[in-house]
């Protein structure tokens, strides 16, 4: 639909089930069946790709069209693609959490190496643990021996000292 | 970014979708978190 692409995936109705302040649902209810949602998004990559090279598509840069121009929706097409795809992360996030309270396993099951935090005064490790790529900590880390936390500041190549 | 990027980025989004769910029923999709607690 942002970039020119003919036709939606849901009926004109389908979409008021899911607005905010909207009835609970309920299985057998209104909601859209669950196989049909997962593959809503199936040929948008390739809607994308095609769309903004065609001459009857819009390019990245065009502006976004009056019928979808609404937040998230909003500016040059390019720019409106960046945040949904930000805003479906965010759901995806959100997906995950569910699915783990629907008693399923996790989707992740694949650890991650933390990236080993060099202790720029005295060149040691300062903290190692694993966790889920989508837990990854950027700001801090956490010792596995004492538990302690350990403030890390990232300063620039210059700066020697990095640790507080 | 081009579109073959802005392409990708959806690529990369809906696989992992995908992967979250993946063996999820049309049932577990309505269910309410507070069910799913007691259920």
């Amino acid at each position: 639909m942002v970039t020119g692409a003919e036709g939606t995936v849901l009926t004109d109705d389908e979409p008021a089930r899911y607005r905010r302040g909207s009835a609970a649902l309920r299985e057998g209810g209104s909601a859209v069946d669950g196989a049909r949602l997962k593959n809503c998004d199936r040929r948008n990559p390739t809607a994308i790709d095609s769309r903004t090279r065609s001459p009857r598509g819009r390019s990245p840069r065009s502006r976004c069209s009056g019928t979808v121009r609404r937040p998230p929706l909003f500016g040059a097409v390019g720019q409106a693609l960046v945040r949904l795809s930000y805003h479906k992360g965010y759901h995806n996030g959100q997906i995950g959490l569910l699915r783990r309270m629907a008693g399923k396993e996790s989707a992740i099951k694949q650890l991650y190496r933390f990236a080993f935090s060099i202790c720029s005064a005295c060149a040691s490790d300062v903290s190692v643990s694993f966790a889920p790529l989508i837990m990854r900590a950027s700001s801090r880390v956490r010792s596995c021996a004492s538990s302690r936390r350990t403030d890390v500041f990232v300063r620039p190549p210059v700066s020697f000292f990095s640790i507080r | 970014m081009t579109g073959t990027e802005l392409a990708q980025i959806y690529e990369f989004s809906y696989e992992a979708i995908q992967r979250n769910l993946d063996g999820l029923t049309n049932g577990d999709s309505v269910l309410c978190p507070s069910q799913r607690a007691t259920a």
